[in-house]
């Protein structure tokens, strides 16, 4: 009995996955009793499987699908099929094993800190697998690729999510002005399947000390009540509201775009100079936007 | 009344016995020449007509055979009835009104109609529901069918487009609807439609007077189109996540405009029209799509009636056949294809072209992309706004009227504030039986809510200024913003200085985001170089700083919204589970940190971003993504008529019998419902005149 095709799916897997096998014998050797079990072997000549043919007629036969876990290390692997019976010849066949996909995320970074701030992050993975990354090394380094700072990952899932795995970091803002570019990845150890190395990026506004505070009073156009909640964006820096309406902006001197917005208003616009503390206040316009009684009818 | 003959020859069941004779009744027409090549049908499908015959079966027969039963239809239904017509409404849908029953019901009419004289009287209403005080002054409301003729036949306004709404209505047309307005709202009045205050004009309805008012109905213990009232729970009301088989779209708060306790939406027009239809007995085909007009000769002689298609709309979960919420009047008729006969005449007013891309695509190609459909989608089904109309008075030698002023309403096609729902323009919620064919009500944003997501278009990339994106230029009416200097009592009509050239450009307010989102791109593919859908994009930051309901029935797992834990991962589930999705979005991780690169910046270079709103990372995961819809929403162009809505063909002769109108018609660049109502009362009124044939 000879191996006429062995059928792989997919041809490209992930380390660890199910990967598919179909294969086809052909039995016009002649060959004593029929030998229905065939043998699947690794690069190594190790047994992966055993399978028993499911269709047999006459001259030919077929296994039908079934499924072996893929290897773990990535690369091309040679493995190979053949008919349990002693002195069968075995037929080769490849399939490519990749490392799992994983993302770095960064968030909850400060828009803006000043020189020489301590201030937290968070760091989380995700395996597109959905493995666990506990135990997973995560590191910042800052623009000239110094570590600033390792971190493991425990067993928490960030809220909301299905599989991202997250860590709070703390770290100190560079001692000088600028828009720093650093960076955060993950070294994957401790996991049985490889995982792909991945970067995120965390981009630090690093500011001076602020000499001036910028207080916003947002407040209903129409009615002039607080507007609690809205958003104050004075580039690099961001508050929002309180119940009575205010946000106060801890700015350095300079020229600014204000913008306050949010709940539903149209986004007030304001450019001023700040040089000492001052209050703007911004009556928001709510976004009336036709109703579909007025535009459909 | 109708009679008809079921397909063994027998008489097949009918539910309304009193109103269809039972006598066996077969006419071979004297039809002849029906011959000619194959034509597409409304779903693109060959028809081969009857080849020479001149023996059809006809399996009703009527005087007046009217195809749709929205605002045109059920008006024109009620008038020819009046007269002493017989009448037969076939209707593609289960329920009748059309996109009018979940309108907001603004019928805009003028030319010193009742309610304008009862408001600038400051009268109540002849039941005494309303107690508010009129809106608009006196002189606001001090109107005329010169006046309103004149103001719909403006040759000098142009809006914030730079476009001409009013330059190119066909004259007749304008001045016969302008003649038949005031008796058209004494007409509704008398048949249980309440009207509440005016306040304003509807789009293309006039800048000198003010001229809309909505209709209204008061919560009672009991829903009584005769009295006027409706419970709370029909009216979509008593829970705000909840609509009714009723009312499809909650009704809204009226009380400033009426009284309180009322309510009112197109549900306050379209059920008090159908109960009275039903009640002076009208007869309803539903489920029932019309598909061609039958007449003499190809292209000359009278039209002798219709053939129409059974065309069941079964519910989205148990499949059965829905069922209308009135069902007197109703002719169960389920065999395919039937010939309708129309003794005096038969009047088109099945609606638009809006649902179908083919023939929308002749006016801007790019809206042929299948993902993008026409308003009320799930209500009206697939073959609503389907050129039905359109198609079937070409096959019969029709001519066509206005079609280019399907590109000078500035409704007729946008993009919409609600997201993650395909069908973006309605806010029916469950309750009503088609609700699962919409699957999600959709989150409403706002205009201002574009400020906090990106959005990109099907290969994942940003395209323009979000923020600009849905932004509409002003209507064309009073007392709005359409670009003419004087609005109201101010405006000067037909003077040149309205389209001075300092003043338009002065006045012109357009963002041509729609066009950017209907722009190919890199996953446009020949031959249609479809733009493919396009999505918003932000993460749980802008979830926290808005407040957005991401949850049933807002948003639902239906292809229209999604989450995941990573942008590439929000990529992976896009492509894969959304129906428009040809391609994927592979620039999208890239756009997303390119964009958090230029929020930490504090500068767009793309789109300049900065100028108009606060930018904001999108870091926190999860990460989502909601549908953005544009939507083609009614019709200006269509079969050309006359003052007295008769079709009138490429000689500019009347096509005996053919009467037409409300989105079926071009050449009135007005918006809504009050061309609808005006077209069906002159219709019905001039088919039920004609000699029975």
């Amino acid at each position: 009995m000879t191996i006429s095709k062995v059928e792989v799916s997919p041809e490209e897997v992930d380390a660890g996955a199910e990967l598919t096998l179909d294969i086809e014998v052909s039995r016009s050797d002649g060959a004593g009793p029929a030998e229905t079990r065939l043998l699947i072997r690794d690069h190594d000549g190790e047994l992966a499987a055993s399978v028993e043919l499911a269709e047999l007629d006459g001259e030919t036969g077929r296994s039908g699908a079934f499924v072996v876990a893929a290897p773990l290390e990535p690369g091309t692997h040679a493995w190979s099929a053949a008919a349990a019976a002693p002195g069968s010849t075995p037929a080769p066949f490849s399939f490519t094993v990749r490392a799992h996909e994983t993302r770095v995320l960064v968030w909850d970074a400060p828009p803006s800190v000043e020189c020489g701030e301590t201030f937290r992050v968070k760091l989380g993975a995700r395996c597109a697998r959905r493995c666990r990354p506990v135990g997973w090394t995560l590191e910042v380094r800052d623009h000239e690729q110094n570590t600033l700072a390792t971190v493991r990952l425990e067993d928490q899932v960030w809220p909301h999510t299905d599989a991202l795995y997250y860590a709070d970091v703390k770290l100190r803002a560079p001692d000088r002005e600028g828009l720093y570019r650093w960076e955060a990845r993950a070294t994957a150890r401790g996991l049985d399947a490889s995982h792909a190395a991945s970067v995120a990026a965390l981009n630090l506004r690093v500011m001076a000390t602020p000499e001036c505070v910028l207080t916003v009073e947002a407040v209903d156009a129409e009615t002039q009540a607080p507007v609690k909640g809205a958003q104050v964006v004075v580039h690099p820096y961001r508050a929002f509201t309180d119940a009575r309406g205010v946000a106060a902006v801890k700015v350095v001197e300079g020229e600014y775009r204000v913008f306050v917005s949010g709940k539903g208003h149209v986004p007030f616009r304001s450019h001023c100079m700040v040089n000492a503390d001052m209050t703007i206040r911004a009556p928001l316009v709510l976004d009336r936007e036709p109703s579909d009684a007025e535009i459909w009818s | 009344m109708a009679r008809k003959q079921g397909d063994d020859g027998n008489d097949t069941e009918v539910r309304n016995e009193n109103r269809l004779s039972r006598r066996d009744f077969v006419t071979k027409g004297a039809v002849a020449g029906l011959g000619g090549a194959a034509l597409a049908g409304p779903e693109g499908r060959a028809q081969a007509r009857s080849t020479g015959t001149d023996d059809i079966a006809w399996d009703y027969d009527v005087d007046v055979v009217i195809a749709g039963g929205g605002c045109a239809g059920l008006t024109a239904a009620i008038r020819a009835r009046d007269l002493g017509a017989t009448v037969l409404v076939v209707d593609q849908n289960f329920d009748l009104g059309g996109r009018m029953l979940h309108s907001g019901s603004f019928v805009s009419l003028g030319g010193g109609d009742p309610v304008q004289r009862r408001d600038m009287n400051g009268e109540s209403d002849r039941e005494g529901f309303i107690t508010a005080d009129p809106v608009e002054d006196p002189a606001e409301l001090d109107d005329s069918v010169d006046l309103l003729f004149t103001d719909l036949t403006d040759w000098s306004v142009l809006d914030r487009k730079a476009q001409s709404p009013y330059r190119y209505n066909e004259r007749e047309l304008v001045r016969a609807w302008a003649e038949n307005c005031p008796a058209t709202r004494q007409f509704l009045t008398d048949n249980y439609v309440r009207f509440a205050r005016v306040n304003g004009t509807h789009g293309g309805g006039g800048l000198s007077r003010a001229r809309g008012a909505r209709c209204f109905l008061m919560l009672g213990d009991r829903t009584d189109m005769k009295a006027g009232t409706i419970t709370a729970e029909d009216a979509g009301v008593a829970d705000p996540e909840r609509t009714s088989a009723f009312a499809p779209v909650q009704m809204t708060n009226m009380s400033r405009f009426v009284a309180p306790g009322a309510v009112g939406n197109g549900v306050a027009l379209a059920r008090p029209l159908e109960f009275s239809a039903r009640e002076k007995g009208v007869e309803f085909m539903l489920h029932r799509s019309f598909e061609e007009l039958v007449r003499e000769q190809p292209v000359a002689g009278r039209i002798l009636g219709i053939r129409a298609r059974y065309s069941p709309r079964r519910h989205p979960e148990t499949g059965e056949l829905m069922q209308s919420y009135w069902q007197n009047g109703n002719v169960d008729e389920r065999r395919e294809t039937v010939h309708i006969r129309a003794r005096k005449g038969v009047i088109l007013a099945s609606g638009g072209h809006a649902g179908n891309p083919q023939v929308r695509s002749m006016f801007y190609p790019a809206m042929r992309e299948p993902a993008f459909p026409t308003s009320g989608l799930a209500l009206q089904g697939q073959k609503s706004q389907d050129a039905s109309a359109l198609i079937a008075g070409l096959r019969v030698g029709a001519n066509l009227a206005g079609m280019q002023q399907n590109l000078s309403y500035s409704t007729t096609f946008h993009i919409s504030t609600r997201l993650g729902t395909r069908d973006a323009y309605t806010t029916m919620m469950p309750g009503h039986p088609t609700f699962g064919f919409r699957g999600s009500a959709g989150v409403n944003v706002g205009n201002a809510g574009f400020e906090e997501f990106i959005v990109v278009n099907q290969v994942g990339q940003r395209f323009f200024n979000e923020v600009r994106l849905p932004r509409r230029p002003g209507l064309n009416a009073y007392p709005g913003d359409g670009g003419a200097p004087g609005q109201g009592l101010e405006h000067t009509p037909q003077d040149w200085r309205n389209c001075r050239k300092e003043w338009v450009q002065e006045m012109y307010g357009h963002d041509h985001g729609l066009d950017a989102a209907l722009a190919m791109n890199e996953g446009s593919e020949p031959p249609d170089y479809y733009s493919g859908p396009i999505w918003a994009i932000f993460d749980q930051d802008a979830v926290e700083r808005t407040g957005w309901e991401l949850r049933y029935p807002y948003v639902a797992d239906n292809g229209y919204f999604f989450q995941a834990d990573t942008i590439e991962e929000l990529a992976e589930k896009i492509a894969a589970g959304h129906e428009f999705q040809r391609v994927p979005l592979k620039h999208l991780a890239d756009t997303v940190a390119t964009w958090n690169r230029h929020v930490d910046a504090g500068a767009d270079p793309e789109f300049e971003r900065e100028v108009d709103a606060p930018m904001n990372r999108i870091a926190a995961p999860p990460f989502y993504a909601l549908s953005i819809m544009v939507v083609w929403h009614d019709s200006y162009g269509g079969l050309r008529v006359n003052g007295r809505q008769q079709v009138v063909d490429m000689q500019g002769e009347v096509i005996p019998g053919l009467y037409a109108g409300g989105e079926a018609v071009g050449g009135f660049n007005k918006h809504g419902l009050g061309k609808g109502h005006v077209h069906g009362y002159i219709a019905g009124t001039h088919a039920a005149g004609e000699p029975s044939a």
